[in-house]
């Protein structure tokens, strides 16, 4: 095994597999666009230049093709790039919807947890998300086999408020806005996590009843409340 | 409705020790019935009504228990020590204040929430006692509470009542005196616990409620740090400030936003313990009718029933059957012919004749004005209120309001404040507290001064209107309707900041229940007497002594440019405007007596209802503004309002005039 790091391995997985949606692939390995990578930890010098014996340990082990000095992933090399794209774009995911961060350190975090999150917990935040079809930036999440059996089963787990069907009722999964005065009287009014929620009626005004208190929410809520869909009785 | 004083005098320090008389404070989440509880307590009456937001203010009264004098007050509605709205900042510095045991109502079927204020009233090290209230609700929803458990617990007396049936009062009454300090310390996020613990150290021992304290300033909780800040020394209210923007930094959320989530899992957990529910078999038929009061589709013909019903009563039975009654029989066939008698036999002198039953005299103007046109309609008034309060219709009502409001830059929530407005716009002017931002509570205040008849004004205005074609009374609903629409859009566009998000706790509806409906009319029509009446024989005896003097001429012939000219009314009309100032109600009763006597034609009976609609707001009104926004602002809208009435006044007169309406 050579001493490369898998991390950065992955990361010029990731960076081929970006070029390849944007249309730049075969790559010079001297003029990588390096503004598609994620900047921790970065293979990147100081100095913007892609450390050699990463491509060459990469070359060596068949994830990437070399001709005169353009590059393009093997089909191995593409299996792989999709597991590592389809991990950092997942976590931008839960981090963007669910706990609302800053970008950049949604975007640092996200590059951190690509390396480590295993295919099962992949899934699993996949599958909490409803295995959402974009990453914040608007790129393609690249399948995994639970969205593909998901496909087959009624929409996303977790959905806004404003798609449920009137009656419906699931548990509270999240709140994300940038309202804050107004997410701290939602809260106060017991508005949390885990709390069963129906959604009663949305015209004139949308009424949900959550748990035993029945609330008047203006339309906005509808789409900053997001449910996890279940058949729980609201009155729990 | 009855004015109330308050426990705390206003402007002293919020966040100190007092040592004053042994204090019980009665707090909640909205709506549980704490002024049920409060009352039975003290026997003191405070308004009871089935919508979150009912009390605004503080109210005192005495209680005695086991032999000790102790004072009681009743607070606005809390969901958290982090108060969102003014009335919520009331209750919490009163609790934060004074120290006080506090005797915390509790919905039983929404016992979590009701434990994570618990929890908070823990953190305060607040002595509590727990009631467990409306339990008869929460066994019809198939809900049980192991009272027992939960009070080992919290190591609290928690007792159940039935406020309503006065079930359960006397062992409340005795546990006051067994109060203590919840236990039950929720376990906070590392950084939040860390942080906490640091600024507790560093609050001087003189505060009381320093873990509530420190949570509530990593909370970022302005209004406290605003009001704990000056007195603490200013090195030290940095290094709390440091100390809490660190943590914040450490954490991605908000951290009052993580605060109240670890609190609501504890209260959950806590609850979940000692709470079994069973499902309920089906829907009561009175929530059904709630639900449909705030549907899309059958919410309509349930809104306009309410308001025939309401107009049938007010409008027709109280308005013209009882006024006509009391008017032309009661006061014109026998009161006042046995008052002109008696004055005339033992009174010889002319002035003297002149005040008491002369065409300004007290007897024949004023006590009719004041007993027999608007006391019968204010009566009806309050009783339909009433009950519609009691039902809890109000806030289905802000439900299907939403939208107008939306129009004049608010939300539904201030539909509440602009239909009690329609009782008394003095007291919906103290009720604005419950907005969410200041700038809704100016458009609020603005559009009760301008274009919110009160009960008293709305009912002489029905009676007149009821002689004219139905025309008559659309143009004016409409006339009105549009100035508030044109002015809220305006206020909304000029003030800065945008409309606050709609909000709204929507209570079950309930049986009403008719004493404390007659009992709560009974208070509104004693208040209605002391405050109005006093103003009519003021009013009455200013325009004697102007017409007594030769001033009332004078200020007709002055007036004649802008009531005779401008208006198109009588010259006549100019004391109805003058008095007007007092109160439009006895404006609007100058109106119909002129209106009575042949003196106003249709349109002008329009033109005179629509200016005085909008015309100055009463005395009591003003003051309450001055109290709640400034003298400032207060006069500029006063003035703002004088001067849109006449305009509209005017315009509507030309407009008439110029179409050549007949009526």
């Amino acid at each position: 095994m050579s001493p490369v790091a898998t991390e950065h391995v992955e990361e010029l997985l990731e960076l081929c597999w970006t070029a390849g949606e944007d249309g730049l692939l075969p790559l010079n390995r001297d003029e990588l666009p390096t503004q598609l990578l994620c900047f921790l930890p970065s293979p990147i010098e100081p100095d913007g230049v892609v450390q050699p014996e990463v491509i060459d340990a990469m070359v060596g082990r068949g994830l990437l093709a070399q001709e005169g000095r353009f590059i393009r992933l093997t089909s191995t090399g593409e299996q792989q790039a999709r597991e590592v794209v389809r991990r950092h774009r997942v976590a931008e995911v839960l981090f963007h919807n669910v706990i609302a961060v800053s970008e950049a350190a949604m975007e640092s975090t996200a590059c951190q947890l690509e390396h480590i999150l295993n295919p099962e917990v992949t899934e699993a935040v996949c599958t909490f998300l409803g295995h959402p079809p974009t990453c914040p930036h608007g790129r393609a999440i690249p399948r995994g086999r639970c969205c593909e059996a998901a496909t087959s089963r009624v929409g996303p787990l977790i959905v806004p408020l404003a798609h449920l069907a009137i009656g419906e009722s699931g548990t509270v999964a999240f709140v994300h806005t940038t309202r804050h005065g107004y997410l701290q009287r939602l809260t106060a009014l017991g508005m949390a996590p885990g709390r069963p929620i129906r959604l009663r009626q949305t015209h004139p005004t949308m009424v949900i009843q959550l748990g035993e208190t029945e609330l008047a929410l203006d339309g906005e809520a509808g789409s900053e409340i997001y449910v996890r869909r279940g058949a729980q009785d609201a009155r729990s | 409705m009855t004015p109330s004083t308050a426990c705390h005098p206003p402007g002293a320090d919020a966040v100190s020790v007092s040592a004053s008389q042994p204090t019980v404070v009665v707090t909640g989440n909205p709506n549980v019935g704490k002024s049920v509880i409060f009352q039975l307590l003290t026997g003191r009456y405070t308004t009871v009504s089935n919508y979150p937001g009912t009390t605004v203010m503080v109210a005192r009264g005495g209680a005695v228990v086991e032999g000790r004098r102790v004072a009681v007050c009743d607070t606005p509605g809390l969901n958290s020590l982090q108060a969102a709205s003014e009335d919520e900042l009331v209750a919490r510095d009163l609790l934060l204040g004074d120290h006080p045991t506090v005797v915390q109502v509790a919905d039983a079927k929404n016992l979590a929430r009701a434990l994570a204020l618990t929890l908070e009233l823990s953190e305060a090290g607040l002595p509590t006692v727990l009631d467990l209230n409306m339990i008869d609700e929460a066994r019809e929803r198939r809900v049980t509470i192991d009272v027992d458990r939960l009070g080992e617990t919290l190591r609290i007396p928690v007792v159940p009542t039935i406020a309503t049936q006065r079930w359960g009062l006397e062992r409340l009454r005795a546990a006051l005196l067994k109060a203590s300090v919840p236990v039950g310390r929720v376990r906070y996020p590392d950084v939040i616990e860390e942080a906490a613990a640091h600024m507790e150290r560093l609050l001087p021992d003189t505060l009381t409620a320093r873990r509530a304290l420190a949570l509530l300033w990593l909370s970022g909780d302005r209004a406290l740090i605003d009001r704990l800040g000056p007195q603490l020394a200013p090195e030290l209210v940095q290094r709390l400030q440091e100390i809490a923007g660190r943590a914040q930094q450490r954490c991605p959320r908000p951290l009052g936003l993580l605060i109240s989530h670890a609190r609501l899992r504890h209260a959950h957990r806590l609850a979940a313990q000692v709470m079994t529910s069973a499902p309920v078999p089906r829907r009561a038929w009175l929530d059904r009718l709630g639900a449909l009061a705030m549907h899309p589709v059958w919410g309509v013909p349930i809104l306009v029933a309410a308001l025939w019903v309401m107009y049938f009563l007010v409008g027709d039975l109280a308005a013209q059957r009882a006024v006509g009654f009391l008017e032309e029989t009661v006061f014109g066939q026998w009161l006042i012919p046995a008052f002109q008698w008696v004055v005339r036999a033992s009174l010889p002198w002319a002035w003297a004749q002149g005040v008491t039953i002369g065409e300004y005299g007290l007897l024949t103007m004023a006590l009719p004005y004041a007993f027999a046109i608007i006391l019968p309609i204010v009566t009806m008034f309050f009783l339909c209120f009433g009950f519609i309060e009691d039902v809890g219709y109000l806030p289905r009502l802000a439900v299907m309001a939403n939208r107008f409001c939306r129009l004049v830059g608010l939300n539904g929530k201030a539909v509440l404040p602009l239909v009690l407005g329609l009782g008394c716009d003095t007291m919906a002017t103290m009720t604005t507290r419950i907005l969410d931002s200041r700038r809704d509570r100016i458009i609020t205040t603005l559009l009760l001064a301008l274009g919110i008849p009160c009960s008293a004004q709305l009912g002489v205005i029905a009676a007149m209107l009821s002689g004219q074609p139905p025309a008559a009374l659309g143009l004016w609903i409409g006339v009105v309707l549009l100035v508030v629409l044109i002015v809220g859009q305006a206020a909304s566009r000029l003030l800065p900041g945008e409309g606050s998000p709609f909000l709204y706790e929507l209570p079950p509806l309930r049986r009403p229940k008719l004493s404390n409906v007659l009992i709560k009319t009974l208070g509104r029509v004693e208040w209605y007497v002391k405050e109005a009446v006093p103003l009519f024989f003021l009013g009455t005896l200013v325009l004697f002594v102007l017409d007594a003097v030769g001033a009332l001429f004078v200020l007709e012939r002055l007036a004649s440019p802008l009531i005779v000219s401008w208006l198109g009314l009588p010259a006549k009309a100019t004391g109805a405007f003058l008095v007007g100032f007092l109160r439009r109600d006895f404006g609007a009763a100058g109106l119909f007596a002129l209106q009575r006597a042949g003196q106003l034609d249709g349109v002008q009976t329009v033109v005179s209802l629509v200016t005085i609609t909008l015309f100055v707001p009463c005395i009591a009104q003003y003051f309450m503004m001055v109290k709640e926004r400034g003298w400032k602002m207060a006069n500029l809208m006063a003035a703002f309002v004088f001067g849109t009435a006449l305009l509209v006044g005017g315009i509507l007169w030309r407009i008439l005039t110029g179409l050549r309406v007949v009526w």
